[in-house]
């Protein structure tokens, strides 16, 4: 059947083909110029940095490789930042990784804006806030036996939602086993961790669900995968309220008792370990939930996608350029299992 | 001109009623929208989709005259004194151009009916409209007429005033349509020959018609000569066509048939069979192969009238047609091996059976009945299937040293839906200036959103009869059963001799697994007559859609699914105003029209999504939102001359905005609609020097349609989900500004054709046509599609477009009796 469908679609495309006929043109737009491309993100704790680059007409016969940063000596580029409309940060590049940073260490509320002036561009700019924390808490957790190899983890936590503000957050969960032994080296008690990141599944509908597996497999083919969800969400179904979730985690991601090494030359045999889960409920800002939702989109498109599909706009917040700015703040709990 | 006049015995006050049948004297087919006129009291009516026509006068003296476009007119004046009937049968007019065939008292459509924004054109004209490989297309031709456009190249499908191709409803006597075309959209499934009447609106909707937002397309079908029997026979380029009609009992019962069937399938089957007998025999071994494969399609109409009496008629009506790809292939051979001092035989068969075919099955019976001169009835009962089948069959059989092995595998997808439907509809003139239509509609709705069967395979392993059997898999979705009602009133009202109002409203319900929808739809329209020849008109309608069709606009493919509305994607809405002025000069139309049209729950594709694949979970891949469209259209229009023809001119807008929560596209910002066009002109003349050569032309141009496309490379930063605070990397990526962000070159492209007639002396009903048409004669590569590549003469980058169709002669032979 396979084989056949691929012989057909061949054939009837073979006979377009036949009767069809390909023809350099002029391009018919507006040819563009190049534009600065800023891609960053400001989260407290961390130094903000942003790379610079710049896009490349499609037209243009210039190699992939020439959106490498911008070669130009600092002082010929003003890229700055400008925090709450009043501190004003310079932006220098760094020679290690090819991007501009500054001494600026974003907080939480902080409205953060990117400009950046380089010879031969318009200039361009960029602004987001940086989210505050999500607040949450657990609510309750077990483990139900699914049949003789899987167990089923579900956790409840609920979300106190801020009232009559637009919030975004990520979901992540991490099952970790912590292992407790007597480093052989140092003959002092030691320890290590194992922490894994788990997908989720959920019937809360505030979660979108994801499509992974290949158009051609759909079609043609026998396997199927399962939907996974987006860790994205918004609060668009529960503003102001105190909302809870439940997400269902496969229980055999805690990676079992198992010799393992420490980083040394001997192997562990005896040592303890225990179970915890981490939680990590990250608000987002409305534009990294736009832009991490438009990659989504992008890597989820089918296979023929390209011909047959829509195509996939990835989100820009750069004026008059092309790129990213966002932001977002994590918040991290765990309870022991 | 035949007439025949019953003079009633009813009488009602001083008004009297005269009703009656229009029909073709030659083949006694009836007349739709002719007009019947009264000089004396300037009263006039039309006559319905069966022919029948009732018109209420005074008492007294009458001069009523009957015209219809290319029949020579009839006038008899008579003192009315009750109810009568008149049937009237015309005769085609020997120069059947005849410049002033129609009257003062004009269609509904013309200058002094109320209906705006639609158009009759009339059949002969279609098929005189030079067609891509000779076939006439009907589609195709409205694809010519201001405020419709074609999709993309050799595309049959209609986008009408900023719509969807979901959004037309496509009638075939009365029942709709859901696959309409053959070869992903090349061909539509309409023949010519079986078709007597077209007419299109795209707004000022009547209140009969609903269920689509954007426009209706109503075609009639031949009922067949009720005198003598006729036909023709005609081989094109791809097509070979007959039609036959003729009388069952004459004057009582008629028929008519037709069909058509592409025929390149067969004329390569033999040259394909012998390439494989000669391939096998090339071949090592003692190994025989044969097998076949090819692609046709074919149309079926056919329709038996049968009139019981003045008073009562049925029709019944039946349409099939299919596209099908077929292939099968039968391979077996005979080997053996060595093993030890024996040779052990072998011997393997192998039956391969593919099959991917689509089309409709239509059925219809309706009965006309006339309760009273002022009272006429069409009841119907319908069903409508559009059917996708792709399966295939494997048959295994293999012998090898005592080890027998038998095989037996089949996999199917179906998908489609199906329509059983009953309408009653009643038209009512109870006095001159009251022409009142009133009706309801049931339709109970399958839809078959896509299964896949595997049937078991049963093997016979060493002599021994186990079944090792995978059993019968079923896997995709449910039925989905759903039921529409509609009632509807309209009244089209003569308030002066200068004020003709139409106002209407129809309610509609609709339910769908636990879900109801309703809605109540008004309809209005305002006619304004300046002169005997200068109308201003205006119109109001609003329309709900409850279907939606999940497809690629790019192509009709067969995989094209209907899907019901839902819980989450909502009913489809709009709302259209329009404004016109009509002008009639010496038998030729001129009007110009502007429309604003809004609309609510349309849907699109989010990014990244694909009509293909299964339709499980087919909501999550589509948007909700709105969209807005506006235009002005120019068209003159000349139906009677040697010259006919016409010339229209849109300018138009075509927007969407998706910026609901869940539902974003285009981040929230208003876009262009993929087929907005900002000019369309098409011109289609045609002129008959003589009865032996005529000679016809059209000439279309149009700005671009939009794409999607990305004008920049940048670098793009990946987010991964395990750590999410930075960039896990840069790709570079492709920019796209927006949706629909470029424009395609514009479409331009002439067409000529031309008709060579002979008529025989020994059988003047004989006669044989040669046509010879040029499809885009000088050879204009349109854009079907356009991409980036890399030019390595030059070692640039480059954009090239891929076009379908060049220059294409054809010749199609014909023959009449």
């Amino acid at each position: 059947m396979k084989h056949n469908i691929k012989y057909l679609i061949c054939l009837l495309s073979l006979a377009a083909v036949v009767v069809s006929c390909e023809k350099t043109i002029k391009f018919s737009g507006e040819e563009q110029k190049s534009m600065l491309v800023l891609n960053s993100i400001a989260t407290p704790g961390d130094t903000l940095g942003v790379n610079v680059s710049y896009s490349i007409f499609f037209l243009d016969n210039l190699s992939e490789y020439a959106h490498d940063g911008i070669s130009l000596p600092d002082g010929e580029c003003d890229i700055k930042a400008v925090i709450n409309g009043s501190s004003t940060y310079k932006f220098t590049r760094s020679d290690l990784t090819g991007d501009y940073v500054c001494s600026y260490v974003p907080a939480e509320g902080d409205r953060v804006q990117i400009s950046a002036d380089v010879p031969g561009f318009d200039s361009v700019k960029a602004e987001t806030t940086v989210p505050e924390k999500a607040s949450f808490d657990f609510t309750s957790h077990s483990i139900s036996k699914v049949d003789s190899t899987e167990d089923l983890l579900k956790i409840s936590f609920s979300i106190h939602d801020r009232e009559n503000e637009d919030d975004f957050y990520m979901l992540r969960v991490f099952l970790i086993t912590d292992y407790s032994y007597m480093n052989p080296e140092t003959g002092k008690p030691d320890s290590t961790a194992f922490v894994t990141r788990c997908d989720f599944a959920s019937s809360s509908p505030v979660f979108r669900k994801l499509d992974v597996s290949s158009l051609l497999e759909e079609i043609f083919g026998d396997e199927f995968q399962e939907s996974t969800l987006s860790p994205l969400f918004s609060d668009h179904m529960f503003d102001g309220e105190d909302y809870e979730i439940e997400v269902l985690l496969n229980a055999n991601h805690f990676s079992g008792p198992v010799s393992f090494s420490y980083g040394g030359t001997e192997s562990i045999s005896d040592y303890t370990y225990s179970y915890k889960v981490r939680m990590d409920l990250t608000a987002v800002s409305d534009d990294y939930y736009y832009y991490y939702m438009s990659l989504e989109n992008k890597d989820n498109g089918y296979d023929l996608g390209e011909l047959f599909g829509e195509s996939s706009q990835v989100y820009s917040n750069v004026d008059g350029g092309i790129g990213f700015l966002g932001a977002l703040t994590g918040n991290v709990k765990e309870f022991d299992f | 001109m035949l007439f025949s006049i019953l003079a009633s015995s009813a009488v009602y006050a001083q008004k009297v009623t005269v009703s009656g049948y229009l029909n073709d004297a030659k083949s006694g087919e009836c007349l739709i929208s002719a007009a019947v006129y009264d000089s004396l009291t300037s009263s006039g009516t039309v006559s319905n989709d069966y022919g029948f026509y009732s018109l209420t006068l005074s008492k007294g003296h009458a001069n009523l005259s009957y015209s219809y476009v290319g029949y020579e007119p009839f006038s008899v004046e008579l003192d009315l004194t009750r109810d009568t009937v008149i049937d009237v049968r015309l005769v085609p007019s020997m120069s059947f151009l005849h410049e002033a065939s129609v009257t003062a008292s004009r269609s509904e459509l013309g200058v002094r009916g109320t209906q705006m924004s639609a158009i009759e054109v009339p059949v002969r004209q279609i098929k005189m409209v030079p067609a891509l490989f000779g076939e006439v297309d009907v589609i195709k031709a409205l694809q010519l007429l201001p405020g419709v456009q074609s999709g993309n190249e050799g595309s049959a499908g209609l986008y009408v005033r900023g719509g969807g191709p979901d959004e037309n409803l496509l009638l075939l006597d009365g029942v709709p349509l859901y696959g309409v075309n053959h070869l992903f959209g090349f061909f539509s499934v309409f023949n010519a020959d079986a078709i007597k009447n077209v007419t299109l609106y795209k707004g000022s909707f009547p209140a009969r018609f609903g269920s689509r937002l954007s426009s209706v397309v109503d075609i009639r079908t031949n009922d067949g000569n009720e005198n003598e029997y006729h036909g023709s026979v005609s081989i094109g380029l791809v097509a070979a066509k007959f039609n036959f009609e003729g009388p069952i009992v004459k004057g009582k019962t008629t028929f008519n048939i037709s069909g058509r069937r592409t025929y390149i399938d067969l004329l390569t089957a033999p040259l394909m069979a012998l390439e494989m007998k000669e391939e096998s025999n090339e071949s090592d071994g003692n190994g025989t192969s044969s097998g076949s494969e090819g692609y046709y399609f074919y149309d079926f109409n056919a329709k038996i009238t049968h009139k019981f009496s003045d008073n009562d008629h049925l029709y019944l009506s039946y349409y099939k047609g299919r596209d099908n790809v077929y292939a099968s292939a039968h391979s077996s051979e005979e080997d053996s091996y060595n093993l030890g001092d024996s040779d052990i035989p072998t011997y393997y068969d192998e039956n391969l059976k593919f099959t991917w075919n689509w089309g409709n099955v239509v059925g219809a019976l309706r009965w006309n009945h006339v309760f009273n001169p002022k009272l006429f009835v069409n009841t119907s009962v319908s069903y409508t299937n559009y059917s996708h089948v792709l399966g295939e069959n494997v048959k295994i059989s293999e012998e090898k040293d005592q080890e027998n092995l038998k095989c037996d595998e089949s996999i199917k997808y179906a998908s489609g839906i199906d329509d059983i439907a009953a309408n009653a509809d009643f038209e009512y003139k109870p006095v001159p200036a009251h022409d009142i239509k009133f009706g309801t509609g049931y339709i109970f709705h399958t839809y078959r959103p896509g299964v896949t069967t595997s049937f078991s395979a049963n093997y016979l392993i060493d002599g021994m009869a186990g079944n090792i059997a995978l059993g019968d898999t079923t896997i995709g979705n449910k039925n989905i059963f759903s039921h529409e009602i509609s009632v509807y009133a309209e009244d089209n009202y003569d308030i002066t001799n200068y004020l003709k109002l139409d106002a209407g409203i129809r309610g509609s319900f609709y339910a769908v697994e636990g879900e109801t929808y309703h809605s109540l739809e008004p309809r209005l329209g305002i006619r304004l007559l300046l002169a005997s020849n200068l109308s201003v008109k205006a119109s109001y309608a609003l329309m709900t859609q409850y279907v939606h069709l999940l497809s690629n606009t790019d192509l009709s493919l067969p995989s094209d699914l209907w899907v019901p509305v839902t819980s989450n994607v909502k009913p489809m809405v709009s709302s259209q105003v329009a404004l016109g002025l009509f002008y009639t000069l010496r038998n030729i139309d001129f009007s110009v029209e502007g429309y604003y049209k809004g609309m609510d729950n349309v849907i699109e594709y989010r990014d990244g999504a694909s009509f293909l694949g299964s339709a499980s979970d087919w909501e999550s891949k589509v948007c909700s939102g709105i969209g807005w469209a506006y235009g002005v259209e120019f068209m003159a229009q000349k139906k009677v001359g040697n010259t006919t023809g016409w010339i229209a001119y849109t300018w138009s807008k075509s927007m969407r905005l998706f910026n609901r929560e869940g539902n974003i596209i285009n981040f929230g910002e208003p876009f262009y609609s993929k087929y907005d066009r900002r000019h369309d002109l098409s011109i289609t003349l045609n002129h008959t020097f003589s009865r032996r050569f005529d000679l016809s032309g059209t000439f279309i141009y149009c700005t671009g349609n939009c794409g999607t496309l990305a004008m920049q490379t940048y670098p793009q930063g990946i987010i991964s989900v395990d750590n999410p605070y930075g960039f896990s990397s840069l790709s570079i990526g492709g920019y796209v500004s927006g949706r629909n962000n470029y424009r395609m070159p514009s479409y331009n492209r002439m067409d000529i054709g031309c008709n060579f007639h002979h008529y025989f002396k020994s059988h003047p009903t004989w006669q044989r046509i040669w046509n010879i048409s040029i499809y885009n004669v000088y050879n204009r590569l349109n854009p079907f599609l356009v991409y980036m590549d890399y030019d390595s003469d030059t070692n640039k980058k480059v954009m090239r477009k891929v076009s379908l169709f060049p220059i294409i002669p054809s010749v199609t032979y014909t023959f009449k009796f």
